[in-house]
């Protein structure tokens, strides 16, 4: 009622009103005002008066939610269609056909404010989309697995997102519910049992025809009001009629979509200006934004960044300089590690069928160990008769069950199989603890220097796993520095706990780590339980160097903007609490957030031609958070695609470590060996 | 660049709510909702393939009516660009839409203009309706109407609706009319009289229903909605009328929200949104290479598991049963290659190539649905999928397939 009766006022107010029951938004300047309106309902003489209360600036944190429903709006006007929270053109769909897949381009689009002004931030994305409705894909498991169907359907489908054909919501799947059907009824918000059948047809105009489908399953989380729609419990449920659009990783026909989604950096920025310049040509989309006094730049903002100098690399007889793209393959490759593990017992796996490649192998190993400093016996050789998964894990279970010398299990596996993979490494982590590494045995094959080159590469990822140490950094890090790295891992089927992933650095070159792993409920994103957690390593910590580090480092992964203040007011303040269990502790601290997805691409100009820009590169100004401490970083260097930058945020810095230096330690630690593209 | 935002409080001196209606009548569902229904239902029964939506408003009922699968052609018109702009959204397609596009084609038009005018945006269609339209229209507009509607447009069927002010006294806090943009508000004679006078004038017959049943004991008061179903006496009299399509495209496009610009226009387009279909021949292409390619995957794997089975030895040792079912492969192609070509039906295997001639995949139900005839299927498949030489089959690489898996 308020909204229609103001609506009758455009004539006073202007055409460009946004109210939302009580404040009025408004472009322009208004003297106060009162109007006289008939209410419709009774006919009574109603007045409205307007005063106004504020003004806002430009950039006010209040105009931003407007500022981003006005830009959706253009975006709109321009054809483009939500998804989520992102923009697509399925017009211009790539189709994998082989695969029954398209991929849609698309743009994610918000305007923030930043340290330099308002920003519009642009990424140029993809979605991957399935073209069949998740009951033909049911339907071609079917044809193809008849005995484990249900299974299969659980493990493909579950944890994909879907789209509905009705509504265009997106859901995430959580589960499949086998014995209800479209003909099984809910309660709706009215209180009304109503069937599936009937509410589609009613609601939507749709008819189910396959009566006897399963009922998928989605529970919102527990922050989202269900909003009483289809819910039951708590659960959302939808017929498989809709369309499967995320995929869970492990189904993506990779190579073939890489090809697609790659951009180049001069691809990147022809298409945000190409976006840029279709909302300049389109009238109806730069009006929707003149009508609130927006207006675009015609190009991507370009701005100054830093390079950090390169730190200096020790190896055991000699130190060098890397070269810009960051590959020290021939240094390490040749000249010996700082500290080199001798091994010698341990297992090689194979199947019978690898056995001549085995012996090239173990050749190779003997032949490229000498240079790096290492020293390897002759491995016990163990063939199993097949590659089964059973098979691997029966005969490593016995053989580990008796012996328990084994330094080291070294496995080949006969392709890219991620099942044996997850099963040889739950075993070698969970069950019988002991250091282990996997070979896919198609990178051994190809080009004659090829297996040298791995081989060679696989030798200082396994010295680092025994505990050795390949090389280290000439940044001067504290003797008593500890590097502590957190993460969580949300599992994305049925509502299983949490995993908080903790591991904190045991020695001052950062070689020794101890780990812990805590569990939590669903989606609880900050971690409880940190106090004993910390403890434990800082006891730990004393055990092995008879001393508490006087300066602690906290990566903390997976932290959302909006989640930063609780990370500040209550992870932090739990994990201080600890160092009064210890007498006289008072240890500097440093918390960085890191986020790693986030949609900032870097390029850098080169004679007229963008690219990505060198690693080390830092961008600590206009682009930042006016809330926060924050800098961009490019460790590494990018061989394909664009530069995606990782923001760390400085949450607390009682060791005051200054800007600079904090950016080269993060950007040395960035470049821990297993980070490095070499390995 | 940025204008200064404004904040205003707005306050209002009475304490307002909700109309309510609390007395004896409340229809569930919503009357609207019921005239949406009934628009749906002839529509589900009379299966018009053009419909345009007098008076369309927030344009729910066009939405309502984008799922049915006979309509080919939806347009709303209404006087009022702001309220039909509001949620026209809707009226897109939405991205799921593209996945996989249907065999029908629909286009959604929203125009804005009067009914009083004719206007040739409005020709071609098959169903009007005018959902509690009139009761809104200047008398002078009210006299233009049927002209316009009957004589003009012409369409087979025209369902009105309209309230009936007999029914009023059982709506409480309804003085003296419904709603106060109405004109006037009809009894069920004045309606029904109006309705048969136009209806002999222009050669419809017309029958009398509605929504919102009265209450038990006062039938006689009728209908809450009456509303009167046109339906032509001699639809085909004039060929050329009916074949006669929206025209498109012989109006500029103008700043519609700036009156002066169309004086001389009664009808501007504001919205135009064409739903993917496989009358598009993008589309269609990509739905048959989609399907092509599904058939000959199917058809191959058959193949290659019947060879399999076929010459299976009971030999552990993997590398060797290759190479001979490599060896077996290159003789099967040799004996029996030429052969199988003449019959040119049957998949076979080549070297390191499976060739599934397009005849085999043609005769798939659902390829033969989308192409109807065999040139068509050669001619969109063309660029887009490995053929043989000859073009007669499609090729696949069994090594690229075996790395796959």
């Amino acid at each position: 009622m308020r909204f229609a009766m103001l609506k009758e006022h455009r004539a006073v107010t202007g055409d460009v009103t946004a109210f939302d029951g009580s404040i009025l938004y408004l472009p322009i300047l208004l003297p106060q005002v009162s109007m006289k309106v008939q209410r419709r309902s009774d006919g009574e003489e109603i007045t409205i008066t307007i005063q106004i209360t504020k003004i806002l600036e430009p950039s006010s944190d209040l105009c931003i939610p407007f500022y981003n429903v006005v830009f959706r709006r253009a975006m709109r006007i321009l054809g483009m269609k939500l998804v989520g929270r992102n923009f697509y053109e399925p017009t211009q769909a790539t189709i994998l056909h082989h695969h029954r897949v398209q991929i849609w381009p698309g743009y994610s689009v918000s305007i923030r404010k930043k340290d330099g002004g308002l920003f519009l931030l642009v990424d140029a994305i993809h979605k991957i989309i399935r073209s069949d409705s998740v009951l033909n894909f049911m339907h071609a498991i079917y044809k193809q697995s008849l005995s484990s169907f249900q299974d299969e359907c659980i493990k493909q489908v579950v944890g994909s997102t879907v789209i509905t054909r009705y509504n265009n919501r997106t859901y995430r799947i959580d589960d499949i519910d086998w014995n209800k059907t479209p003909r099984h009824s809910f309660t709706m918000a009215s209180g009304e049992e109503i069937t599936f059948v009937d509410y589609y047809s009613k609601a939507y105009g749709i008819t189910i025809r396959e009566l006897d489908q399963p009922l998928l399953i989605h529970r919102p989380r527990e922050k989202q009001t269900p909003e009483g729609r289809v819910s039951q419990g708590g659960e959302l449920k939808v017929p498989p009629t809709s369309h499967p659009g995320g995929f869970p990783n492990r189904l993506l026909p990779l190579q073939e979509v890489m090809r697609e989604v790659l951009q180049s950096p001069q691809q990147h920025y022809t298409r945000l200006t190409s976006l840029l310049r279709r909302i300049r040509d389109s009238p109806e989309a730069s009006r929707e934004l003149m009508r609130w006094g927006l207006s675009l730049d015609t190009d991507i903002h370009r701005t100054q960044g830093r390079i950090l100098p390169m730190e200096r690399i020790n190896l055991r007889h000699g130190s060098f300089i890397p070269t810009e793209d960051l590959s020290w393959n021939k240094e390490v490759t040749r000249e010996a590690s700082i500290s080199a593990i001798t091994m010698n017992y341990w297992l090689l796996v194979y199947p019978k069928r690898l056995q001549d490649l085995v012996k090239d192998l173990v050749a190779t190993m003997k032949n490229v160990c000498g240079p790096i400093g290492m020293h390897i016996s002759q491995p016990a050789l163990v063939e199993l008769k097949d590659d089964r998964i059973e098979t691997y894990i029966k005969t490593i279970r016995s053989i580990l069950g008796s012996e328990d010398k084994v330094q080291l299990l070294l496995c080949i596996i006969s392709s890219n199989r991620e099942d044996l993979y997850g099963a040889i490494k739950k075993l070698c982590c969970v069950q019988i603890p002991v250091p282990s590494q996997v070979i896919n045995v198609q990178s051994l094959m190809g080009q004659p220097g090829k297996m040298k080159s791995v081989v060679q590469k696989v030798l200082l990822q396994i010295n680092c796993k025994l505990g050795g140490n390949t090389w280290n950094w000439g940044l001067c890090l504290s003797k008593q520095l500890m590097v502590i790295g957190m993460d969580i891992y949300h599992s994305h089927s049925r509502g299983t706990r949490s995993v908080i992933g903790f591991v904190a650095s045991m020695n001052h070159v950062l070689t020794k780590w101890y780990s812990r792993v805590v569990f939590q409920m669903p989606h609880q994103e900050i971690a409880d339980s940190l106090r004993l957690c910390l403890a434990d390593t800082l006891q730990h910590f004393h055990e092995m160097n008879h001393c508490l580090p006087q300066k602690i480092v906290l990566y903390r992964d997976g932290v959302s903007d909006s989640q930063l203040n609780t990370v500040l007011k209550y992870e932090i303040p739990q994990m201080q609490k600890c160092f009064d269990a210890f007498e006289n502790y008072q240890p500097s601290m440093v918390v960085v957030v890191v986020q790693k997805q986030i949609s900032t691409n870097f390029y850098t100009l080169t004679a007229e031609k963008f690219a990505s820009p060198p690693p080390g590169t830092v961008i600590d100004h206009t682009v930042t958070s006016s809330d926060w401490q924050d800098f961009f970083l490019l460790a590494h260097h990018s061989r394909q695609g664009c530069g995606i930058p990782t923001r760390y945020v400085c949450v607390l810095n009682t060791a005051n470590l200054s800007f600079e230096h904090l950016q080269r330690v993060v950007g040395t630690c960035s470049l821990y060996w297993g980070s490095w593209e070499g390995s | 660049k940025q204008q200064t935002n404004l904040i205003y409080q707005s306050i209002m001196d009475k304490n307002f709510q909700e109309e309510q209606f609390t007395g004896i009548t409340k229809f569930t569902p919503p009357l609207c909702k019921q005239r949406y229904q009934f628009i749906k239902d002839l529509v589900e029964k009379y299966k018009p393939k053009k419909v345009a939506d007098l008076g369309c408003a927030d344009c729910t009922l066009l939405w309502m009516l984008k799922f049915c699968s006979c309509i080919e052609v939806l347009a709303g018109l209404d006087i009022c660009a702001s309220v039909m702009k509001e949620k026209m959204h809707r009226l897109s397609p939405l991205p799921v839409d593209y996945l996989q596009p249907p065999e029908r084609s629909l286009t959604v038009i929203l125009l804005h203009g009067s009914v009083a005018h004719k206007d040739p945006c409005m020709l071609g269609f098959d169903l009007v309706t005018c959902i509690e339209l009139i009761e809104h229209l200047e008398e002078s507009e009210l006299k233009k109407f049927p002209e316009v509607v009957f004589g003009f447009m012409a369409p087979s069927l025209v369902v009105i609706s309209t309230p009936n002010s007999e029914f009023n006294p059982l709506l409480p806090g309804v003085t003296l009319f419904r709603h106060p943009d109405h004109k006037f508000e009809w009894n069920q004679v004045q309606f029904q009289s109006w309705s048969l006078e136009i209806a002999r004038q222009y050669g419809y017959s017309v029958e009398f229903t509605g929504v919102g049943h009265p209450p038990t004991g006062m039938e006689n008061v009728g209908f809450c909605t009456q509303i009167g179903v046109f339906v032509k006496k001699y639809p085909q009299t004039s060929e050329s009328a009916q074949s006669e399509t929206p025209t498109e495209g012989v109006y500029k496009t103008v700043t519609y929200d700036n009156d002066k610009h169309f004086v001389f226009f009664y009808v501007v387009k504001v919205f135009r949104a064409v739903y993917p279909s496989l009358k598009d021949e993008k589309y269609l292409q990509n739905a048959v290479v989609s399907e092509v390619i599904f058939t000959a995957q199917i058809i191959k794997r058959r193949l290659l598991d019947r060879l399999m089975s076929e010459h299976e030895e009971y030999n552990d040792d993997t590398t060797e049963r290759k190479s001979k079912f490599q060896l077996l492969m290159n003789c099967f192609s040799e004996d029996l290659g030429k052969l199988v070509v003449e019959k040119s039906m049957e998949p076979f295997v080549k070297g390191k190539v499976v060739y599934i001639p397009l005849r085999t995949i043609f005769s798939f139900p659902k390829v033969n649905q989308l192409c109807s005839t065999f040139e068509k299927l050669c001619k969109l498949i063309a660029t887009k999928v490995t053929l043989s030489s000859d073009g007669s089959a499609v090729m696949f690489n069994i090594e690229h397939e075996n790395k796959e898996n």
